[in-house]
């Protein structure tokens, strides 16, 4: 690849490769520290470039910086991450050991992320339990607007 | 209700003078308590009150007195259909009440115990969680996002363990939302609650 674009613009191949491979290091370094535009502008002053170049190069980097970090986020090491649940409500009547009583079961298909596999399970809960796990989690959630969290995530 | 041959020859030995009132009494008790784990099923064989007993007689009348209790409770019978069974059989009544005594009382964690045996999925008993805010790592400067770690404890055949994972804020408003649909679904039914 790099061969063609050298033969189009009469350069040598490992000028282009070079470029190139700078290029990418500019723009992954600014999307892993999450350089503001203005930023991004002012540190490539330093190259002596012209202005229609720093703009080019400021426009492409906020149109990719956002791929780019989630790319880097994926190349880190993952924990195992929740992809999704599927839920189900049965009635059981009745089993060997027991009759005649209902009692309503829910089947959970959890499906989640670890490192390259993706693994589902099936677990099994009654109301109760149910509840209490909802009410816990919904618990969980209703931190990140409590004013505590707030301060601390600005404050950083 | 139909009892097997084997089943009426040992209500016969159990009501039968074969064994003492006493004796009687404490095979009963005891297999009520074996049943609910509050005695060893070892204790049985060298009991002082059954020291005049065969080995072979205290097995069968053990037993018989076990599938009686199995059957009852298995089809939720009320104390009347237990005194019907021991009087087609003869017993006298002071036998019978001895045991519907013992049933009546035995009834509820015989149920519980019932209901939890049979197969099933790993059932979820709860949750804990924790909530991080990931600043950095090696490959990404200024995330500055929450991240939520969540344990459901499973228990599997009286075993707990663990399910473990991670959540990002909408992952987990994801799955909040799902779970009280399922828990609305329920509540919409307006059943057993």
């Amino acid at each position: 690849m790099y061969v063609r674009i050298a033969r189009k613009v009469e350069l040598h191949p490992e000028v282009i490769e070079g470029g190139v491979q700078a290029l990418a290091y500019l723009f992954f370094e600014a999307s892993k520290m999450k350089v503001r535009g203005n930023d991004f502008r002012e540190s490539l002053l330093v190259l002596a470039f012209p202005d229609d170049l720093n703009d080019l190069l400021l426009h492409v980097y906020m149109s990719i910086r956002r791929d780019v970090r989630q790319l880097l986020s994926e190349m880190n090491y993952d924990l195992p991450h929740y992809k999704d649940l599927s839920w189900r409500l049965d009635v059981q009547v009745a089993s060997r050991m027991s009759r005649g009583e209902a009692n309503p079961i829910f089947l959970l298909n959890i499906k989640t992320q670890e490192g390259p596999n993706e693994v589902v399970q099936t677990l099994q809960t009654d109301y109760t339990n149910l509840k209490n796990v909802t009410d816990k989690l919904q618990e969980a959630l209703d931190q990140v607007k409590q004013p505590y969290v707030r301060r601390i995530a600005r404050n950083i | 209700m139909e009892l097997s041959s084997n089943l009426l020859r040992g209500l016969q030995l159990l009501g039968s003078d074969n064994l003492s009132d006493l004796e009687y009494e404490f095979l009963v008790g005891a297999a009520f308590r074996i049943v609910t784990k509050q005695m060893d099923a070892d204790r049985l064989d060298d009991s002082e009150p059954l020291a005049e007993l065969s080995q072979i007689i205290v097995k069968q009348a053990h037993t018989t007195i076990l599938s009686i209790i199995s059957l009852c409770v298995r089809a939720n019978n009320d104390p009347r259909e237990l005194e019907n069974i021991f009087e087609e059989n003869g017993f006298s009544q002071d036998r019978i009440s001895k045991f519907v005594e013992y049933y009546i009382e035995y009834l509820q964690p015989l149920k519980t115990i019932i209901s939890s045996t049979g197969f099933h999925f790993p059932h979820i008993t709860d949750v804990e969680w924790r909530m991080d805010l990931l600043l950095k790592s090696d490959s990404l400067e200024k995330e500055n996002t929450p991240l939520f770690f969540i344990k459901f404890k499973v228990m599997e055949y009286g075993i707990p363990t663990y399910k473990e994972f991670t959540a990002t804020l909408s992952q987990m408003q994801d799955l909040v939302n799902i779970l009280q649909d399922a828990t609305s679904a329920l509540e919409r039914l307006d059943l057993f609650i």
